[in-house]
Order: structure tokens, then sequence, then C-alpha cells
């Protein structure tokens, strides 16, 4: 028995070589004929046109606008736009195009250890399984050294019209940003040195991660951090702590309890300057929807969803309370991996429904791309269809913020990387 | 210019919404309207759309001026009588001015309690798992470890506690108690001698009773009874490693008003002080701790030459001792100071109580000797034989934390001064040993039989009412009596000015069976309403 397995497994690696060997070969194929798609710099000027565009931006909702789009970059959006002489011109007719999503918080596992493997004995069967090694809550993960490009949270992503991501890990570090595709090569990421985000608890341990640096003294000199990251990188750390008590850059919080919330409003409340970003699920917020307004350096980041008000039976829409109390917030679709990964071409059902559910429909848009951006410090070139930013969009078969719309195609940096 | 049919539509149903909704906001929030007009013009138009049904936000809004009073009730001060039909006007959290004839500033936020009863908060003197989900170990603090939405809290404060003092460490016999879920642990007693889950003591008392009642200790680790052996070695002297406990408000929401005080109560497990050799390390950890306020107050008195025995108040023998160790001790103290326990020094300044749980005549008889023998003050937690000694124990000023529904069979032959009596509460009433009031299991519990767990505390009171203490007793059990044991007398337990704005407004007398919990105000806050929270049923009685 067990010799016929071992025959079996050595014939089925023979197979996969084989097959790898083909795969390599209509890749190589598909890169001559240029057939790869995404891989291939537009050198024509494209100017996609009579669609409605969301451009997320000054120019509002545009019936029947014009998108030019020269490489990775758009040239021009609007109504009367001049449409170069040379420009291929794509008609979509009927269809609705949206700024690429932006997820501000995209959990992605910490490191690109996945290779590591153990062996397991489970009933007689020997199985060797990829590990990952978890990461101490304590530790300070630096995404952008340990990019793992074939992750396979990515692909969901992709079909969901995430175009671009803040990288965390689930504990503590400082996150990168990435445009997602199905590249799978580290030039995905596009800024190495992102935020700085930490997870915390209604602990002390925990809450001493932010307190401390955030009460920590502006000096030059490295003396105030005595913990156990070596001296260059937390010099480095201290300098993005810096950035962050001057109020430069945000800070990302992820909390899992109202508790947690509470503790970390209380920081923000001795820290004025400093940017906060929490990232919640509704339940958590809903209670302490009048403390965050009262605080003006907060903002908000949630899963968008409908959910039942804490210990009742009760729907509500947070999103929609959040605007109502004015407080800042940006979705991340994300932060439900289920609901990411049941996506197939209706992304934007669970916005939709909050539109549909009173939430303001500019709002819900923006919440997707431009408020991102802006938490992530790239809305110069992200977030939304405006001249001289990056040509990240999305095509609809019709109004996204209504249910039931499709996503028919993904474009990032100029190129289809998805197609329904 | 450029927008087209359809986007020109969206802008006029948009102004046609926002028109509306302007009308129907102008009675209710006007200024807020106003005031919030900033931003984008998209998040304007989804305020002023939505603001209709945004109730609960508005009238939150009303509580943020720091004044709120309570109009029109009967208010049971607890230490200084009944007011008729006064007000209570709380600032900032604080009782202002109770009375009759009180002048509400401008601003207020009134709430009309006519025909309501008015009492202070009730304090639970013991209370396990409400607004901290676990207990911190290790370098967790407390501080940084409650929770202010445990729907606990709301079990509790719907039944009028708005203060509790929790124990800490789990480790014990009494941690066991009231905690379902540590009961069945594999390799516990209870697995080991079915029937044990039922409150411990009962059966202990039957196993002493076999073995002649030889004072028999419980052993601190596993609550079962430990024979009474000869030591073949006599085992180190060692502390009686005392149980940490704290008191937090239930400031329901409002994280930094929960924790009232960090430390409370000397709190030794119940065979600590038991027995011979247990006695004897004790006072061994009691002169070690006299030494060291002998060289505190003998620096002091190197500094100024006069000023003594202001901090050691303590009976004469201790004094004559210390005469006789100064000299030694304060000369060696500098080469080996024995370490005393912090606790210790300050269970014999009389900034914390000694808290003991004990239910035996004699336990209850050896502890309260000790603590005369050493000038501290003690709390005997169960004391269900303790209105046996209750003339000898008033003379000590020892004062009991009470269940006055807990019983325990007497002890054949000696029926005078053993097992539980009913009429415990009107015999500590009568010989003023004041007591408080906890409930036969110290947690809140969904399950199992109802009117044992916290929620029962009025109740329990209740029970000291039919066991012949008068109601004024009954109440002053759950709130100024406990508070004092707390230390925190001046700060919670009674309807006093100055005093936290712990308050609750009841439909009824405070101890009735029939009465709800109409608001509880927590710190000057409204932390509990019957009619939202939905913890207790909502209706009018009809009678």
């Amino acid at each position: 028995m067990k010799h016929r397995n071992m025959e079996f497994w050595n014939r089925m690696s023979r197979h996969s070589q084989l097959g790898n060997k083909l795969v390599a070969m209509a890749f190589a194929l598909a890169a001559v004929v240029g057939v790869g798609g995404q891989n291939i710099v537009n050198a024509q000027v494209t100017a996609y046109v009579d669609a409605t565009i969301e451009t997320a931006d000054k120019a509002g909702r545009l019936e029947e606008g014009i998108l030019v789009v020269d490489g990775d970059t758009i040239v021009d959006v609007g109504k009367d736009v001049e449409i170069p002489d040379d420009a291929r011109v794509i008609s979509l007719d009927g269809k609705t195009v949206m700024p690429g999503i932006i997820d501000p918080y995209f959990v992605y596992s910490t490191t690109g250890a996945a290779t590591a493997t153990r062996t397991v004995v489970f009933r007689g069967r020997t199985f060797v399984i990829p590990v990952r090694p978890t990461a101490t809550p304590t530790s300070f993960t630096k995404i952008g050294e340990y990019f793992y490009p074939f992750n396979y949270n990515f692909m969901p992503a992709v079909r969901t019209g995430i175009t671009n991501a803040q990288l965390v890990s689930p504990g503590r570090g400082l996150s990168a940003f990435a445009n997602i595709s199905d590249d799978r090569t580290p030039e995905m990421l596009f800024e190495k040195d992102g935020r700085i985000f930490s997870a915390v608890t209604n602990q002390t341990s925990s809450l001493d991660l932010l307190r401390k640096p955030l009460a920590a003294e502006t000096k030059k000199t490295t003396s105030s951090k005595p913990s156990t990251s070596r001296s260059s990188s937390s010099t480095d750390t201290k300098k993005y702590w810096e950035e962050i008590k001057s109020g430069k850059k945000r800070l990302f919080v992820n909390m899992n309890t109202a508790a947690a919330i509470a503790y970390v409003l209380q920081i923000a409340k001795e820290h004025e300057k400093v940017k906060f970003v929490l990232v919640a699920t509704g339940p958590n917020l809903y209670p302490l929807l009048d403390q965050i307004k009262s605080l003006k350096n907060v903002e908000i980041i949630l899963q968008p969803g409908i959910d039942t008000v804490p210990y009742t039976r009760d729907l509500m829409n947070v999103s929609r309370l959040l605007a109502e109390n004015e407080i800042p917030f940006a979705l991340s679709i994300s932060l439900s991996r289920s609901q990411m990964n049941s996506n197939q071409d209706d992304p934007m059902f669970p916005v939709a429904n909050l539109v549909h559910t009173g939430l303001d429909r500019d709002l819900a848009l923006k919440s997707l791309t431009m408020k991102p951006a802006e938490l992530l410090g790239i809305s110069k070139t992200h977030g939304s269809l405006a001249k001289d930013k990056k040509a990240n969009f999305l095509i609809f078969d019709g109004d996204p913020l209504t249910t039931g719309s499709r996503l028919e195609q993904v474009f990032l940096n100029g190129n289809k990387i998805h197609e329904n | 210019m450029k927008t087209s049919h359809n986007n020109n539509s969206f802008v006029r149903v948009l102004f046609a919404l926002l028109a509306l909704a302007l009308v129907t906001t102008m009675t209710a929030a006007p200024v807020a309207a106003q005031s919030k007009s900033s931003k984008s013009p998209a998040k304007k138009a989804e305020k002023d759309e939505t603001d209709k049904d945004d109730e609960k936000s508005d009238s939150e809004k009303e509580e943020k001026p720091e004044y709120l009073a309570v109009q029109g009730s009967d208010i049971h001060t607890v230490t200084d009588g009944v007011v008729r039909q006064g007000t209570i006007l709380i600032k900032d959290g604080k009782i202002e001015e109770v009375g009759n004839n009180v002048t509400i500033p401008e601003g207020t936020k009134v709430i009309d309690a006519t025909g309501k009863i008015v009492c202070p908060g009730f304090v639970a003197i013991s209370m396990r798992s409400v607004g901290l989900r676990s207990t911190p170990s290790g370098a967790n603090k407390l501080k940084d470890s409650l929770d202010p939405f445990d729907q606990n809290i709301k079990y509790a404060l719907g039944v009028g506690i708005t203060t509790g003092c929790v124990e800490l460490s789990t480790s014990g016999r009494f941690g066991r108690f009231g905690s379902p879920q540590v009961e069945n642990t594999p390799g516990e007693p209870a697995d080991l001698f079915p029937g044990l889950e039922e409150p411990v003591e009962e059966r202990l008392t039957e196993q002493m009773i076999d073995y002649g009642d030889l004072n028999t200790a419980l052993c601190p680790c596993c609550g079962l009874p430990v024979l009474p052996t000869e030591p073949i070695v006599p085992t180190r002297p060692s502390t009686a490693k005392p149980r940490k406990m704290s008191v937090i408000k239930l400031a329901y929401g409002n994280v930094g008003d929960m924790l009232a005080k960090e430390e409370v109560f000397y709190n030794p497990s119940p065979g600590a002080l038991n027995g011979a050799l247990n006695r004897h390390n004790w006072r061994l950890e009691i002169k070690k701790a006299k030494d060291a306020i002998q060289a505190e107050a003998g620096a002091a008195k190197e500094a100024a030459k006069k000023p003594t025995s202001s901090k050691t108040t303590t009976s004469k023998t201790s004094s004559d001792k210390s005469k006789s160790t100064k000299p030694s001790t304060s000369s060696s103290s500098k080469t080996k100071k024995p370490k005393a326990n912090p606790a210790i020094i300050k269970l014999l300044k009389g900034e914390t109580k000694m808290r003991v749980r004990s239910d035996a005549y004699d336990e209850i008889n050896d502890l309260s000797d000790l603590a005369q023998e050493h000038g501290y003050e003690l709390v005997i937690e169960g004391g269900t034989e303790a209105w046996a000694l209750s003339e000898k124990l008033s003379k000590a000023g020892v004062q009991v934390i009470y269940t006055p529904r807990r019983r325990r069979e007497p002890v054949d032959g000696r029926e005078n001064n053993s097992g539980s009596n009913f009429e415990s509460p009107m015999i500590f009433e009568n010989v003023g040993i004041p007591f408080a009031t906890s409930t036969l299991s110290n947690s809140i519990s969904m399950n199992g039989l109802a009117g044992r767990d916290l929620t029962s505390l009025p109740l329990e009171a209740a029970f000291a009412v039919r066991g012949g203490a008068s109601e004024r007793t009954a109440l002053e059990s759950l709130t100024i009596v406990p508070a004092r044991l707390m230390g925190l007398g001046d700060r919670i337990g009674s309807i006093e000015v100055g005093k936290d704005a712990d308050l609750l407004i009841l439909n009824g007398e405070p101890l009735d069976y029939k009465t709800y919990v109409e608001q509880a105000i927590v710190a000057g806050k409204v932390s509990y309403e019957r009619g939202k929270d939905r913890v207790y049923p909502v209706y009018e009685r009809e009678d």
C-alpha cells in the first residue's frame, strides 16, 4: 500500500514537472504574441467614451463622460475632452466607471516564511503542510521587508475591484502600500514605508505599546526606547513615531472590543495632535459614537455591512450613523475576509446595501476611494478619476451603488488586470 | 454647465430632501444643524436628511452640561433621614445640593422623579465578573483591563448596584464560588466528591463534627479540611498571602469613572490565621511590620524630637514591645533589615481593614482575639455564627459581611452558640455591629436557579428585615456600611453634599421585591434606564 502510494506520488511529481514546463512555454509564447495582458504597457493613448463616470472628485458624476489614459496615468476626464488623434477609442456605452477601490486596512499575514513546512503524521499518513510562524504580539513587523507576493488573498481582492491596499499584519508594525494584481512580483509594492499600525486590546501591556512611544520625549538622540528592537531599526521606528506625533502621518489602530476602543479614545484625547485611524467593527463602535464625535483627531475604518445593535436583535447601519454624527470614515471590504472571498462579480453589494438603507451615495463612493486615499496620504495620485492620477478604475454594467450591478473589468495603472 | 439632466434632477431631489429635513429638524435642534455646516456639501445634505431620526445622540447631547437635577422625589439620604419631595442638584458628577429649596441653574438637565423614591446606589461588597472580562495578571493592571460595555454592568445596575468590590486573584477556595465554568474542571474536588459543588461550608462543618470540630482549618489551595496533625518538621514561617481586592464603579460606557480604589482590604485566605503554627507566623509578620513602623517613627523622631505615637495607635502591649525591641532593631535595621509586608503595615496603621471569610464560632472568636491583640480592624465575611459572639464582637469593633439567607446546622449539644440564626441581623443591630449584606453567589449568573446571584442583592437585604432588623439598617447594609468598610465612606454610600452622585430612581420602596430601578445615575451620568436597556420588564404596575 505504502509502496504504491510512493509510486503514485513520484508519477504525479513527474507530471507536474512536465506541466510546469508547459505553462512556462505557454507564458513565453504569450509574451511574444502579446496576449499577456497585464504585462504590456500601453504605448498608445486610450480614450474610454460614452461611459457614466463616477469621478469621486470635484467633477462628480459625469454622464457620457470621456476618460483619456496615457500609459498608467489619466490624461483627462470630463465631458468636453479633446481626444488625441492617435488615441484608441473604446466605447463603454451603458457602463459606469468608478475609481479603483482602495482598501485602507488589508490584513495580510505577516511573513514570506509561508514556505516553511512542517511534517505532520495524521492517522498514519504523513502530510507536509506550510506553516506560518506566528508573530508574537509585541514584535514589530515591517511589511515592506517581508512582502510575500504569492499571498492567496490577493486573488479575491483583484476580482473585488481592490486596486490598491495598505498591507498590514494582524499584530503591529509598519505597513506597505501595494498595487493589487496577479503580478506576483515584489514590484506590487509602490510604497515600502507605509504607516505604523497596531492591534490593541484593553491590557496594560498592549496599551503601553501606544502610550509609551506617544509620551516619549521628542529627542534627537536614541535613548528613550529601550525595547528589544535593534538599534538601527529602533531609530527608524522612532522616526515614524515622530511623524505621527507631529501629525504628518496617521496612526492606524485596530481594536476588537468596545472596551479597547474606549481606552484608545482616552489616549487620543491626551494627544490631540496625533491623528488616529481606528479600525473596528460596527457593534463595537456603536456605543462610542458620542465619544468619537467629540474628538476631532479620530477617523474610522470599518467593514461595510448591516450590523445588529449589541445585545438586541435590532439591525443598524453604522456607516450611516457615523455619517450622521459627522465622523469621517473609510470602508474596508477586506476586513471581512469571508465577504471578500465570496464576492464574485458584485463586490459592491454590501456598500450598495448601505446606500439602500440610508447612507449618502456620494459618501459611500468616497469612503471606498478618496477617503482611504486621504487616510493613507496618497490622495494626490490615487483615489479618484482626475487629471494626472493613476489610471486605476473599475467598469460596472450599471450603477455600482445599486445592488445587482456587476463588475466587468478592473484596470490597474492603465492595464486591464481582470475581466468577468 | 457640464451637468446633465440626470445630474440636475439628482441635485433637485437633494434640495427637496434638504428642505424637508430642515423643516422637521428646525424645532428639534436648530443650533446643532447650524453649527455643523462644515466639511463637504454632500456630508451636510446627508446630515440634514438623517437628522430627524437621530434621537439617541440628541438625548445624549443634553447630558453634556455639567449640571443635572433630580426633582420631586422622596430622597432616602441614608445618613440624614428622608427628604420629602426634594431635589438633588448634581455638578460635575458630585452632589452639589440636597433639599426642598434648591435653585436650579440655567441649562440644567432636569429629571422629573415626582412620586419616585431616590436612594444612594447599592454597594456590592463581593462582586465577580462585572465590568471586567478577565482578571488582569502579571504586568497588566486593573486600570487598563476594565470593560465599560460589559452587559453584566446593566444587569447589576438594573437591581441598583453602582459600586462593587472585586477580587482580583482567582486562587484559593473562595475563587471557585459562583463561577460555574471552574466548578467542574477535571481533577477538582468537585469531581472527586460529587455534591461538593454546593457551598463547601455546609459539608465541611459535618466533617468537622465527625472529627469533633478540632478547630479544623481549610486548605487554602483546595478548600478541603486539613486535619489537625502534629507537624513533624516545623515549616518555615511564611506570609499569609492575601488576595487583592479593588473597588470599581459601574459607570457604563465611561472607563475614566470606573476605578474607585485600586486596593482595599487585607484579605488572607480563610485558613491562613488558623491553628497554632499559622498564628505564630502571623505574629512574626506583625512583629516585622511593627518594627518597620517603629523604625519609620524613629527616623521621624530624629528629625523632630517630640512628635511620636501619632502613627502607632496600637494598644499598650505593642508599645511596650516596641520599647524593648527598639534599640536592637533600629541599630540592626540598617544592616539586615527584616522585610516587612507593606500591606500589613497599612493594616496596622488602620489604613485598611482585614477581611477574612469565617463562619464558625471558634474561628471568629480567635480572629477577633488576634485582631484585638494587634490592634487592627477586622471584618468577618460570612459570620454565620457571629450572632453567638455579638457582645464580644461589638466591643472589639468587629464588623460583619453577612448573607441573611445562608444557613448552617447547629452542632449537637452546642445549639446555644452554633448554627445560623435567622435573627442575626436584629442581634447585630441591637448590639451595634455594622453589617454589610452580600449575596449567596457574587457573580451574575444566567443559568440555574434565580435569586441566589448578585442580582438578588436588595432581596437579600429584605431578608435582613425579615430577620428583625429595621429597614433603615437593611438599607445601610447595602450602602453606607460597605462603603465605610472599603474606606470609601466619604465618597459613596449616602446622599450628602460633596459625595459622588451615584443615585437610584426607584418606583417603590428600596427593598420591596416589586420595586424596579427606573434610572441609575453613576458619577452624575445616567448609566441605566429601565425603559431603554430592557434588562428588566418594562410595564406599569396597576396597583
